[in-house]
Order: structure tokens, then C-alpha cells, then sequence
């Protein structure tokens, strides 16, 4: 499973997942994870990525680099998301 | 410059034994027999085992020699006599070398590695020594079988370092707070971490209570394997011992590289309705060359950063933690309370963390980062403050290498700005509780206003192109931004 970031086009008043938006990414194989005022967290399988976007980049235990370049927006999810990327991998402030 | 000098450095696995090591030695005997116990070819049983009793006085003219050559006796059996003594007495008494064998830190070993004459060593014992005892075997350290109990209050150590709950909150000036009966009460603070083992009887035995709710893909609420969260959220404790604390997860036990990503668990904490989001994490965003920052926020952080903007607009107090060395975002976000490192030295002399970043953002122009300083520790490890973490787990092993507590023991002394960020969460929340219609940009206003100005030092060198670390100075100063929190100072004016 792949985690993916949806900027929305519009912010909302509220954090949380609009059921709409919901169904239609469900439709194209996405599954919600979170969902704050401008953005949505989702899972996708390989498969469903590869169809949407074509072949996986390379992935750091599921994390991308910083340097990735975001992913096509599909035209169905283009009216609701104005970006796609994959989530990057963070780092802890306590040592290194 | 470190700060202080660690009471106890195990040295690298494969180096000389330390000649002050201090051993302990199980000394066997021959009796009846020719030859000792160990060194016969077959399992010996309860009975067969006798014949290697020591003879009348065999014992104590053997402990007489061992002690003219420097041994202590510390335990006597029917069979056997301990004693400790020194690697160097060791190695001139028995005519070998010890080097230093390294032990599986996943393991509970009383002791993180042991001294011992590696294979080819040499062994020519004192002949007179060696008439009197059949043999002396240097004990290996034990291995505890379940985590060590757990001390809530935490272990000596011998250099200068703060206790988080009385030296944190008293060079912060929050304890005036404390006495007007401010607490935190009634504000929700939702600190996103590694996890948070809030079973620690660091917590459990001064009444702090959380609640935790994971992060997707994040497993297990009551662990904290990457230990991070656990230990910096006593910060937050310390100072606002009484606020909603709301601990989300990110770490997945299994994979401790996998887990939530950094917006899925500040999205998770929005759900909560927090008056105060606090991250010790980042993004490190170095160009390629290593000494500078990104011109431009990458695409995939433009979600967390719109969401992070969303959620200050909405009115949440949101504080990151401004990197040891990195060029960290979220911090570096204009509108984000980034908190950076102040030093104190044991005669109470201030300066500027060499541990923490300081930089002016490239990506947002004009934007330099400090706002303002919790308290952190200095290179190279930060080791500043005692704070509780999982036993066994990864800060408690691992810090036991430099920082003088033992590994298990459920105690590490760290800092980082990952401690500095919390400090100033829960120092927000004392300024909410006083007036919760303060907005972010007030509460920022007041905590950089009432700073305490630091004068000296410089911050990490490597979050300066030129490679020497911005230094601190009169004002608002690229090191420590406005200087270290003065929490009741701003809290009078909230």
C-alpha cells in the first residue's frame, strides 16, 4: 500500500473527510485515512497506482524522497484536488 | 565544548580493557582432586561435584594470597570464592590481556559489555598463585529476564544536567504560574510523536495522565519503541502538569521505519480539537550541496503546509521544534512558533545551544528561525536533561553509551529541540488557560516580547552555509531568535 497526499482545491471550515469526495476516491481505489481542512490522506494498492499513474516510483519503506515530483492529477479528482504526491519520510528533533 | 564530563565511558568493543575496570572473579579449587572442576571432561552430579570441596584451610590460605596481590573477597562458598579486583591487577596477576567484548543491547544485561582475554590471549598466571586455586574466571554480566523494574525517580548520574520536573519548569520561570493555581486545566494539547509509554512510573506515580490514539498505520497504543515521544512529553507534564494531553502516534511497532506520515498524524490530531498541536519532528530541507536550504518547498510537503496554515487560521497554537542541524520544516513556516536552544550552565550562565538550528529560511523569504528558545543541551549529543523512557527500548540503550545512566534502566538524559518544543507547547498553554481568545499570532507576540535576551554562543554550524553556526548578540539575534521563554513574564501580559 502506497500513502498519498490530496491537496484540496478548497479549504474547508472543518477538518474532515467530505462523503462525496470520500465515495469518489473510493471509486478509484483510494482509501481514506485522514482528512484535515486542505488535505487528505490516502492508502492505495500497487496495483490501483499503476493504473492511475503508471509505474511506482521508487519508495523508501513506502515514504518518497523530498525531491519526487508530484503525480498527474486523474481529470475525474481534478475538479476537488489541485495536487497529488506520496507521502515523505520525516525525521525526529532529539538526535541524530 | 561539552558541559560535563560522563562518570562512566565503556570503551569501543575490541579495545584494552580500562585498567580501573573493576571485575568480578569466581575462583575455583582442586581439593581431592589433581585437576578442578571445570576442567573435567564430563557433567559432574551433586555428589561428584564434592570431591573438588576445598580442603581444610585450602580456601583461606588462597584468599590470603589473592588478597596480598590486591583482590577483595566478596562472596565465599562451599566450592568457590569471589573476588574483585582491577583489569590491570587481573592482567599482572594472570599474565593475560582483556579487551573489551560489546553485548546484544536488546538484551538486559546488567552491564553493556564485558573484559575479557580474547582468543590467543596469553595465560601465565602466578605460579605461586596458581598452587593454591585451580583456576579464575571473570563472571560475565547477567542477563535480567524480564525489564528491569523501573525506577520512578531517576538514577545519579555524575556531571551537571536539569531533572525535568523541577530545573525545566524553574529556568523557564513557570513555577510563579504554578502558585496561582495554573496548571494547564481545560487545554488540549496534542503532541504527535514516536508514541508515548505513559505506563512509566515517571508518569503513572506524579498523577500525569493522557490519552493516546494512533496515527493510520500506526500499531499499539500503550508502546513507544522509537521511545522519542515517551521521554519528550515529559516536558510538556513538567510544565503543564494538568493540561488534556492527547498523544497521537505515529510509530508502527513492527516496522520501525513505516507508520504515519507526518500530515496523517496532524490530521488524526485535528479530530481532537486541540488548542495547541506540538511536533519535535521536520523535514530536513538541505540542498545538495549540504550547506544551504531548498529555494522552494518540494510538492510533497504543500499538503502539510497547507494544512498546517488551515489549522493556525482556525485558531490552534501550532509549535514545531527547529531542528538540531537540520534545515527543518515545518519550522521554518512563517506562521509556525518554532522554537530553537538556550543553554544553561551549572553557575546559570546562558547561551545559545550549538545543538539547535538557527537559520533565515530561503524558501520563506525573510523568515528566520528561532522565534523564540526551550532548553536544549549542547553538542555532541544534547545530553541535558533526565527524562523517562521506555526500558530496553531505543533511547534507553543506545544514550547508555554516552550519557552515564544503564541501559534498562528506563532513564535517559537527551534533549534536542525536541525537547524545547514541548517546554513551549505546554508554556502556551498556560498563556490559553489564562486567556483562551489569545490567537497563535498573540501567543507569539507575547512569548517573543517577554523573552529573555541570550547573549553568547553560536547555534549549529550546520545549519550555517559558512559552516561556523550563527552567532548569538544583543536583541533579537539570529541564534535564539527573541531569547528563552520567560513564562511568567508572558503570562502576566496574556
Amino acid at each position: 500500500m502506497i500513502k498519498l497526499q490530496l491537496l484540496l482545491r478548497h479549504i474547508s471550515a472543518d477538518p474532515g473527510i467530505d462523503p462525496a469526495l470520500e465515495a469518489l476516491l473510493a471509486r478509484h481505489g483510494m482509501t481514506v485515512t485522514g482528512a484535515g481542512r486542505a488535505s487528505v490522506s490516502v492508502q492505495i494498492g500497487d496495483a490501483e497506482f499503476a493504473q492511475l499513474f503508471g509505474p511506482m516510483p521508487h519508495l523508501d519503506a513506502g515514504f518518497a524522497a523530498l525531491d519526487m515530483p508530484a503525480l498527474a492529477v486523474p481529470e475525474a479528482l481534478a475538479g476537488a484536488i489541485s495536487q497529488i504526491t506520496i507521502a515523505p519520510h520525516h525525521r525526529a528533533t532529539h538526535n541524530d | 565544548m561539552q558541559p560535563f564530563k560522563p562518570s562512566h565511558r565503556y570503551p569501543p568493543s575490541g579495545t584494552p580493557a580500562p585498567a580501573d575496570a573493576v571485575l568480578r572473579i569466581a575462583v575455583t579449587f582442586r581439593g581431592r582432586s589433581k585437576t578442578g572442576p571445570t576442567k573435567v571432561p564430563a557433567r559432574l552430579s551433586s555428589s561428584s561435584i564434592m570431591s573438588f570441596e576445598p580442603e581444610p584451610g585450602e580456601m583461606e590460605v588462597a584468599i590470603e594470597a589473592l588478597r596480598k596481590r590486591g583482590f577483595v573477597v566478596s562472596g565465599k562458598g562451599r566450592m568457590t570464592v569471589s573476588v574483585r579486583g582491577t583489569a590491570a591487577q587481573f592482567e599482572s596477576v594472570f599474565g593475560t590481556e582483556l579487551t573489551t567484548i560489546a553485548l546484544d543491547n536488546s538484551l538486559f544485561y546488567s552491564a553493556p559489555c564485558v573484559y575479557y582475554p580474547p582468543e590467543g590471549a596469553p595465560w601465565n598466571p602466578d605460579p605461586i598463585l596458581i598452587e593454591l586455586i585451580d583456576d579464575a574466571y571473570i563472571q560475565w554480566p547477567h542477563i535480567y529476564l524480564s525489564a528491569p523494574a523501573v525506577n520512578a525517580r531517576p538514577p545519579e548520574v555524575d556531571y551537571f544536567h536539569l531533572d525535568v520536573l523541577n530545573d525545566v519548569p524553574a529556568k523557564l520561570n513557570v513555577p510563579p504560574i504554578h502558585r496561582e493555581r495554573h496548571h494547564g486545566e481545560g487545554i488540549r494539547v496534542a503532541m504527535i510523536d514516536t508514541g508515548f509509554d505513559h505506563s512509566h512510573p515517571f508518569f503513572t506515580r506524579n498523577g500525569f495522565t493522557s490519552s493516546v490514539v494512533l496515527a493510520p498505520s500506526a500499531t499499539n497504543r500503550c508502546t513507544d519503541p522509537g521511545s522519542h515521544g515517551t521521554g519528550e512529553s515529559a516536558n510538556v507534564f513538567a510544565i503543564a502538569p494538568k493540561v488534556t494531553f492527547i498523544g497521537v502516534k505515529l510509530g508502527d511497532d513492527a516496522d520501525p521505519y513505516g507508520g504515519a506520515s507526518i500530515l496523517e498524524g496532524f490530521q488524526e490530531a485535528l479530530k481532537h480539537k486541540p488548542h495547541v498541536i506540538t511536533v519535535s519532528m521536520c523535514y530536513d530541507l538541505r540542498e545538495l550541496d549540504g550547506r544551504t536550504e531548498l529555494e522552494s518547498l518540494p510538492n510533497g510537503l504543500k499538503p502539510l503546509e497547507a494544512e498546517i496554515q488551515a489549522a493556525i487560521a482556525a485558531g490552534i497554537v501550532v509549535v514545531f521544534s527547529a531542528g538540531n542541524g537540520h534545515y527543518a520544516f515545518p519550522a521554518s513556516m512563517p506562521e509556525v512558533l518554532s522554537v530553537g536552544g538556550t543553554f544553561i550552565a551549572e553557575d546559570g550562565a546562558m547561551r545559545a545551544s550549538d545543538y539547535a538550528s538557527a537559520f533565515t529560511s530561503t524558501i520563506y523569504s525573510g523568515r528566520h528561525v528561532p522565534d523564540v528558545c526551550g532548553l536544549v543541551g549542547m553538542l555532541p549529543y544534547g545530553d541535558y536533561i533526565m527524562l523517562p523512557v521506555p526500558p530496553g527500548q531505543d533511547i534507553d540503550t543506545l544514550n547508555a553509551v554516552h550519557d552515564g545512566t544503564t541501559p534498562g534502566d528506563g532513564w535517559a538524559v537527551f534533549s534536542g529541540t525536541s525537547a524545547a518544543a514541548p517546554q513551549i507547547a505546554a508554556v502556551c498553554a498556560l498563556l490559553l488557560q489564562k486567556n483562551p481568545a489569545l490567537t497563535p499570532a498573540e501567543i507569539k507576540a507575547l512569548l517573543t516580547r517577554t523573552a529573555v535576551d541570550v547573549l553568547d554562543g553560536a547555534a549549529n554550524p550546520a545549519t550555517d552555509p559558512e559552516g561556523v553556526g550563527i552567532k548569538a548578540g544583543p536583541g533579537t539575534d539570529g541564534a535564539t531568535g527573541a531569547g528563552l521563554v520567560d513564562a511568567y513574564a508572558a503570562w502576566l501580559q496574556a
